[in-house]
């Protein structure tokens, strides 16, 4: 250690080769800590309120209402509890004016909440805390302060929910209750005892039942044993069984996808800076390889040698871990523009210790691994380096400089799985990463050879520029993978986003429905029918729907999933989640629109009773592939005591984004007439000026029948997908700007390992101009095909993402693509000449100096 | 004359004094001459040649080559002037290091704006003998052929004074010697004026006129 002090020396006396390597580092990690500043905020946030979002400890839920053999269970198990009972019911309501709108409701007794508050408005602005009690005596509503506006309503009037008038008492002015917000239908309050007034609570209809429960006496952890026990206890699927923490974790679920993409653009900049620094950390070497031949010439051993020079790399990750954390913290204020619209509270700041910790072992390990190709090829020095002339061809590569390239890829690996919580997104995305890099590496080495071959040109300078480029291959390879990359990756995000909102915005050949509408009974199908054809318009894809619980696949038990631990991946998550359920069934003989059978064979017809053969079954693809389900499966279900069995004959593709009514597992027709159902149905495009006078008809008519908007909805969806691609590009921009970096420390190293060269120009009587024309040429050409050509792979991915992936079609979005490159030759240009214009300033009379 | 100076004088600050690198000279030399300049090392003779090339500017008085006063001309007439007029050889060579033999000396012409340019700079190499040797990089090639490959870039433009500062300094004897009668073999041939740089007295005996400077004066 005692002679490191002549390696930090080394770093000084190279402080250009320093403050680049520790600049790339930061800003290659300063979006992991911005990102990791962001998840640990919005947990903190939500963390601090899981109680007054739940509003108690504890709570059970289900599509039905809880048995008293179920509260019995919670009541032995602790019996020192306070409890309330919700109901949750979607349905219309309509205002004075007979406008509708569909809501949320919340049908709560007095005891609610335990923790938190409602704050109302009343006529007058007064702000106070709303009594729940007051709900629970008098026929009353809180409304949602959107909703004055949308049902044309004000406070002391009255409004209709299901069969029943509700008088209009106060404004929600802000709920503790309300987390992160993704849902179109704004809050409605009123009181438990009223909502069998409302008539909504019929069969079929979507409503859930909760209690919710206080345990003054449990600890959080304790809480979470508590739950175990009663999962154990308490074993039918349809129920959910949640602690308050879990809640607040549900709640943010939109926000950890959105974090996993986020986690992988942050890998691509850290990827970036690896490149630069990779560069810088060669030239360096390469410079040092003399002092080492007279290290070694004084008796140090190689390994001392290698040691200290990985100490160096450790030292330098770290500060450029430190600064990366100072820029990422910078960054935090950015997080209010994509958090405002959907938290419902302002985010809470926060940076973990874990987070420091992190930050600064990936820059170290990071570090480490970038030059540790380089540092394998230093076991070839001999103190005879000393009398060589020609040291940069000393470092010979051999096989163990293949084998140092493993662990870096093994570390992108990892991290990619850690960033997206997900082995498959985690390993794809290394794939496609790598792959994009490997082709963009091998396109920009054609490239290259292609300029070689490129008849010559009348300017000087850029002919200089168009031999060069060729002549240093490293340099204009990481240069032109650097700003391909950043330019595939800011493109693909608003490539993906065109061709969904193009999707989503309802264009004139769109089959996109106006009205979604569910919770339709039996008896009320035919005046929806007459509706329609009052307002000239079909009823589209008219489907029942039955609920049942999955008792078994192929005899064996289908039991509810448990998460092992909180570190589950995305497909554990999902897995979990389509296991958990009750599930929806419905039956029709002819595929659906936007239905495709991609395996097995259609449905024969109607079932035949009197046959040996199992009623036939179609699954959809990737909700089989999340619970495991194939062709020739036996699924048997219960169906209100009715236990019924089927064969699964084939996999079908759907369209989710048509809005049509679609299931996960639909039977052949004559097998589920009979069972209790209630129907989904789709209104087709109306002309605007007849679509809120068809709701309100029908909410007049029909009054528990609910009616998804879809205009608004998608509105919602474009809204939420701007935030997420807002926050995307956010960090591809940091992406870019690592390699802008790196464009800037090679471009800035080249003119001071050619500052000689500059010289002899000028000598020769080169014009200034032309040198500079010449750098600038260089690497504006550089920028300008790695930009071409990201781009042009941004319109193949995104072309097959949008098809495999988000299942849409794809549209060219040309506007931030030639927005994107014109900027990048500008920055690049401006770069270029930052980079330069010190070395380009240099006396030709250096190269009268011998020591030179 | 070829060239000439008078008052010529380059002063350099150190600290709170003041040297002269290059003191009160005044030079007259005759075109075809060949003009060794020699003195100690730091007496001035390289402030003096970088001067006289123009590649640094002086502090006071004035140069004249071939009728035109470089000392009053801008970067930019300057690096013309020296692309047409002026040929100079470096100790260190100063080849790129990417380019090979033939490229190092097509620059030289690129930059003058000539014509046939490769048969142009072929020619100068294989006057130089290295015509075998015309594709190769520098890294390629022994340090005698570097400064011969040097020496063809120089000459390539048919200069009228060719300035060489210690061409020979960083070859072994033989080599050396080799590269100094291909220098003197081709300004005799071209009819060129020699102005060297030189600490080899030997070298300089070969030479029409020996100019010695001692603490930037000529003697």
């Amino acid at each position: 250690m005692r002679l490191f002090k002549y390696f930090i020396l080394q770093l000084f006396n190279n402080r250009n080769f320093t403050i680049l390597f520790i600049l790339n580092l930061s800003f290659g990690l300063c979006s992991f800590v911005t990102l990791d500043i962001f998840k640990s905020s919005i947990n903190y946030s939500l963390k601090s309120r899981s109680k007054v979002l739940l509003g108690a400890d504890f709570g059970l839920s289900a599509r039905r209402p809880i048995t008293d053999k179920e509260i019995e269970s919670i009541n032995e198990a602790e019996t020192n509890n306070l409890r309330t009972t919700m109901v949750e019911i979607f349905s219309m309501v309509a205002g004075p004016s007979s406008k509708s709108k569909l809501v949320q409701i919340k049908a709560i007794d007095g005891s609610f909440p335990f923790y938190g508050e409602i704050k109302l408005k009343s006529n007058t602005n007064e702000i106070y805390n709303g009594s729940t009690k007051n709900l629970t005596i008098d026929r009353k509503v809180w409304i949602y302060p959107e909703l004055l506006t949308l049902l044309d309503v004000k406070i002391g009037q009255k409004i209709k929910i299901g069969q029943s008038e509700f008088l209009v008492d106060a404004i929600v002015e802000s709920d503790n209750a309300e987390g992160v917000s993704t849902t179109m239908a704004p809050r409605v309050y009123i009181g438990l005892p009223y909502v069998k007034d409302t008539e909504l609570l019929k069969f079929g209809s979507v409503a859930w039942y909760t209690q919710l429960f206080k345990f003054p006496m449990l600890s959080n952890s304790q809480l979470d044993e508590f739950k175990d026990s009663i999962e154990k206890a308490l074993t039918s699927p349809e129920l959910k069984i949640y602690t308050h923490e879990n809640v607040s974790e549900q709640s943010a679920r939109i926000l950890k996808y959105l974090n996993d993409f986020l986690g992988l653009v942050s890998i691509a900049a850290l990827f970036l800076a690896a490149i630069g620094g990779a560069f810088l950390f060669r030239s360096y070497l390469f410079k040092q390889l003399k002092f080492f031949g007279v290290y070694l010439s004084l008796g140090m051993s190689l390994k001392k040698i290698i040691f200290n020079q990985t100490l160096q790399l450790l030292l330098l990750g770290s500060i450029g871990s430190i600064l990366a954390i100072l820029f990422g913290y910078l960054l935090t204020p950015f997080l209010d523009f994509f958090t405002k619209d959907i938290l419902p509270f302002a985010l809470q700041k926060s940076i973990e210790p874990k987070t420091l910790g992190l930050i600064l072992l990936l820059g170290c390990i990071g570090s480490v691994l970038i030059g540790l190709p380089l540092i394998t090829q230093l076991n070839n020095i001999k103190p005879s380096i000393l009398f060589s002339s020609k040291s940069n061809n000393l470092l010979t590569k051999n096989a163990w400089y293949w084998v140092a390239f493993i662990p870096g890829l093994i570390f992108l690996w990892v991290l990619s799985v850690w960033q997206s919580n997900s082995w498959q997104t985690g390993t794809l995305f290394t794939f496609l990463f790598l792959g994009a890099g490997v082709i963009i590496s091998v396109v920009a080495y054609l490239f290259l050879k292609l300029l070689n071959i490129l008849p010559s040109s009348k300017t000087l300078s850029l002919n200089w520029a168009i031999r060069d480029l060729s002549r240093f291959p490293l340099a204009s390879i990481s240069i032109f993978l650097s700003i391909g990359l950043g330019m595939l990756l800011l493109n693909l995000i608003p490539q993906i986003k065109a061709s969904i909102n193009y999707e989503l915005s309802m264009p004139k050949d769109s089959k996109l429905p106006s009205f979604f509408i569910f919770d339709i009974q039996e008896e009320q199908l035919d005046p929806l029918i007459k509706i329609s054809k009052d307002f000239k318009v079909n009823l589209n894809q008219t489907s029942p729907m039955v609920r049942a619980r999955l008792l078994t696949v192929n005899n064996k038990e289908f039991s509810k999933m448990k998460l092992k631990n909180k570190t589950a991946t995305r497909e554990e998550e999902r897995q979990q989640q389509s296991r958990n359920r009750g599930y929806n069934l419905s039956y029709r003989e002819d595929l659906g629109i936007g239905e495709t059978i991609i395996e097995g064979r259609a449905f024969s017809g109607t079932y035949d009773e009197s046959g040996s053969e199992l009623p036939e079954i179609s699954v959809e693809k990737r909700f089989s592939k999340r619970v495991g389900l194939k062709i020739g499966d036996i699924l048997e279900f219960d169906i209100q005591g009715v236990n019924i069995k089927g064969k699964v004959i084939n996999l079908r593709k759907v369209r989710w984004t048509t809005f049509q009514p679609n299931f996960f597992i639909q039977f052949q027709p004559g097998v589920l007439e009979q069972a209790p159902k209630t129907f989904l149905s789709s209104i087709p495009k109306l002309n605007p000026s007849i679509k809120q006078s068809f709701q309100d008809e029908v909410v007049k008519i029909l009054p528990n029948v609910s009616i998804i908007d879809v205009s608004r909805l998608v509105e919602r969806i474009k809204k939420i997908i701007d935030h997420m691609s807002f926050a995307l590009q956010f960090m591809t921009i940091i992406c870019l700007i690592a390699g802008f970096l790196v464009l800037f420390s090679i471009a800035n190293y080249q003119a001071r390992q050619r500052s000689s060269d500059i010289a002899l120009l000028k000598s020769l009587g080169s014009p200034f101009k032309t040198i500079q024309s010449y750098f600038l040429w260089q690497f504006g050409l550089l920028t300008f095909f790695a930009g071409i050509f990201g781009v042009g792979l941004c319109f193949i991915m995104s072309y097959f993402m949008s098809k495999l992936l988000f299942d849409s079609n794809w549209i060219l979005d040309i506007k931030t693509p030639a927005l994107s490159i014109t900027l990048l030759i500008l920055v690049s240009m401006a770069i270029t000449s930052i980079a330069t214009s010190q070395f380009l300033r240099i006396k030709p009379t250096k190269l009268l100096d011998n020591q030179s | 004359m070829i060239l000439k100076t008078s008052n010529l004088l380059k002063t350099f600050t150190q600290g709170s004094s003041q040297i002269h690198a290059v003191n009160n000279v005044n030079l007259n030399i005759k075109p075809g001459e060949t003009i060794a300049i020699t003195g100690k090392s730091g007496s001035g003779k390289t402030t003096l040649l970088s001067l006289l090339t123009g590649l640094d500017s002086a502090t006071s008085g004035e140069i004249d080559i071939l009728g035109c006063k470089i000392t009053k001309m801008s970067e930019k007439e300057l690096g013309s002037f020296r692309a047409d007029n002026i040929g100079i050889v470096f100790q260190q060579f100063h080849l790129m290091p990417h380019l090979t033999a033939l490229e190092n000396v097509s620059l030289a012409l690129e930059i003058a704006g000539a014509n046939n340019i490769a048969e142009k700079a072929t020619l100068a190499l294989e006057t130089v003998g290295l015509k075998e040797r015309i594709n190769h990089l520098p890294s390629e090639l022994s340090g005698g052929e570097n400064q011969r490959v040097a020496i063809a870039r120089a000459i390539v433009n048919n200069p009228k004074i060719l300035f060489a500062d210690e061409p020979s300094g960083n070859l072994d004897n033989v080599t050396g010697e080799t590269v100094m009668n291909l220098l003197f073999d081709l300004t005799k041939k071209n009819n060129m004026t020699l102005i060297l740089v030189t600490h080899d007295q030997q070298l300089a005996l070969r030479c029409d006129r020996q100019i010695n400077i001692i603490n930037g004066i000529i003697q």
